[in-house]
């Protein structure tokens, strides 16, 4: 396995339209997300020149996981769409969190192996950690994501430095939480 | 009062914390079985995780996981790890007890509640 990051320009060459096709076939086809798709692909408004993209790749250059990573000094998905999930606080603006979204580890070349269907380890803690460091490395002392409930229990039996910002919401009949991720080493 | 912390947590004793009701928010099953081969296999066929919240403003936000234990007369809900939530409980000189610390406190106070009858109702409606 391999990781490769950054923003759509510095990807190898077709690797962001691969990373699209593959999230589309993991939220869309498997999980049955209602999200744009355009020929295959799936992107969203928080898709920019600016995102930054972790990817992780086989040993045969086939996209098995993708992370999104933008900072909360411009427009993102839980600011946007889940504001609700924060207690009533405002949305973190500040380049030392940044949010992780579209958080998918799965080899779509195996059957899942996880409740999430998104979410498969090993690959899946790899993945997170390169994206703490990757986002760590611009500055991010905390990332928050908007998590259904499965991943978070993932993520604190995974032994990452997690916690919620709120109660739980139900979005399309799954329950959701903000997650708070410290950069720092993980609690266990 | 209760505020929110720039951190996310909201801080309380463990006094203020038992002294503020929690009510059930939701429940649900795991969708896969977990791995049963290292438990009696009484005890691990079913399991699942709850949510519980505050009335209060800001909310506390309380989930655990569970299991059904059937290893007596009546099946038994179980807590199972640590609590996940926004809590973060002070000592008696105000000061964080750590997260670790608080966790087992919490866990400690969730099993001194009675929250299994409201679990089980919730997921009899949600999945019978």
């Amino acid at each position: 396995m391999e990781m490769v990051s950054g923003t759509p320009a510095l990807l190898p060459r077709g690797v962001y339209s691969e990373v699209s096709r593959y999230r589309h076939q993991v939220f869309v086809e498997r999980l049955g997300w209602d999200l744009r798709v355009d020929n295959g692909e799936e992107r969203d408004q928080f898709d920019r020149p600016d995102t930054v993209y972790v990817i992780a790749r086989d040993d045969h250059g086939r996209v098995i996981g993708c992370a999104r990573l933008l900072p909360t000094t411009q427009s993102y998905l839980l600011g946007e769409v889940f504001p609700g999930l924060l207690n009533g606080e405002p949305p973190p603006r500040s380049p030392e969190v940044w949010e992780l979204s579209r958080f998918a580890a799965a080899d779509l070349n195996h059957a899942p192996t996880s409740p999430a269907g998104q979410f498969s380890s090993p690959i899946a803690v790899d993945l997170l950690r390169e994206s703490i460091a990757c986002a760590a490395a611009r500055g991010a002392k905390r990332l928050i994501t908007v998590s259904p409930i499965g991943v978070e229990r993932l993520l604190r039996r995974a032994g990452f430095n997690a916690r919620r910002a709120g109660p739980p919401m139900v979005a399309e009949g799954h329950p959701v939480v903000a997650c708070l991720i410290e950069t720092g080493i993980e609690t266990v | 009062m209760l505020t929110v912390s720039d951190d996310g947590y909201i801080r309380l004793s463990l006094a203020d914390a038992r002294s503020t009701p929690l009510v059930h928010l939701l429940s649900g099953l795991d969708e896969e079985p977990r791995e049963c081969a290292a438990r009696d296999v009484k005890t691990c066929e079913i399991s699942g995780y709850t949510e519980w919240v505050s009335l209060t403003t800001p909310t506390i936000s309380l989930g655990w996981d569970w299991r059904l234990e059937v290893a007596g007369e009546r099946p038994r809900y179980v807590r199972e790890g640590p609590p996940r939530g926004n809590l973060m409980l002070l000592d008696a000189e105000a000061r964080d007890l750590g997260a670790a610390a608080s966790d087992t406190v919490l866990g400690a106070m969730i099993d001194a509640m009675a929250w299994q009858e409201a679990t089980e109702k919730a997921i009899k409606t949600r999945y019978v």
